[in-house]
């Protein structure tokens, strides 16, 4: 009985970890996981096999996986102009703007990756993984961040400073109802 | 069902309730304080599996368990208070 109990917790925890959008939590899914796993070894009467699972699942592989998200360098910047929209600007490869957002990302050690999109805004604020979302129309630009990106005050600080006279207007944006801090 | 048996029983339903906060949770905190949970109720899980099978090495197995969880923990709260900087 125990033992299928703990058995369902595990398939439904690898699924979570799987679908989750932030890496961070699947981390902590992780962790839940490598924990229930490494009792079930015991369970099934190798406790050899369950120290190794706990040294090695909940200690080192939460360590690398940590260090992993420090140095994830790519850095996906959303270009979209809704071809609906009468306002908006069109925007070449050779923009200003976006060498110097692309200098400033490399100094960062970070590799920005642009995609130009006309997908409009909001489809691509609710489906896809991005960093940072970027509209531009004739009169301001809207930048569009997750809450909890650790690059996003930097920018902030740069793009006000070099590019005043776009008036940047930055939002902080929360995925779903899931405001994390 | 022995005592020892029905007490491991509970304690599974008890992972089950943790793990629905686990998953729902709003912040990353809650998520963080139901993994520290969860790994206390494996380590008592842990104990009673060594007294129900009479083997006296499941306990070191617990004292293992209990110094990692506390590590892994602490790593993943550090990392998300300074912002990505673990050292």
């Amino acid at each position: 009985m125990t033992t299928n109990i703990l058995l369902i917790t595990l398939v439904v925890l690898a699924i979570i970890a799987l679908n989750t959008q932030k890496l961070r939590r699947a981390v902590v899914y992780l962790g839940v996981f490598s924990l229930i796993s490494s009792f079930l070894y015991l369970l099934y009467g190798a406790p050899d096999v369950a120290i190794a699972e706990a040294v090695i699942g909940t200690t080192i592989t939460t360590v690398l996986y940590l260090v992993a998200l420090k140095k994830y360098q790519v850095f996906t910047i959303y270009f979209c102009s809704d071809p609906n929209d009468p306002n908006r600007r069109n925007l070449t490869n050779n923009s200003p703007f976006i060498n110097n957002l692309e200098s400033f990302l490399i100094k960062q050690e970070m590799e920005p990756q642009i995609i130009y999109s006309e997908k409009p805004l909001k489809t691509i604020l609710t489906q896809d993984k991005f960093d940072l979302a970027i509209c531009q129309t004739n009169q301001k630009t809207l930048i569009y961040g997750s809450v909890d990106d650790y690059q996003l005050d930097a920018l902030e600080d740069y793009l006000l400073t070099n590019h005043g006279d776009l008036n940047i207007h930055l939002i902080r944006y929360t995925e779903g109802d899931d405001n994390e801090a | 069902m022995t005592f020892l048996e029905t007490a491991l029983l509970i304690i599974a339903i008890y992972i089950v309730l943790v793990l629905i906060r686990v998953i729902l949770g709003p912040t990353i905190w809650d998520r963080l304080l139901g993994l520290n949970t969860i790994s206390a109720k494996i380590i008592m899980s842990i104990v009673i599996l060594a007294l129900i099978t009479d083997q006296s090495f499941l306990m070191d197995v617990a004292l293992v368990y209990a110094l990692l969880g506390f590590i892994g923990t602490v790593l993943i709260a550090r990392f998300i208070e300074k912002k990505g900087d673990l050292s």
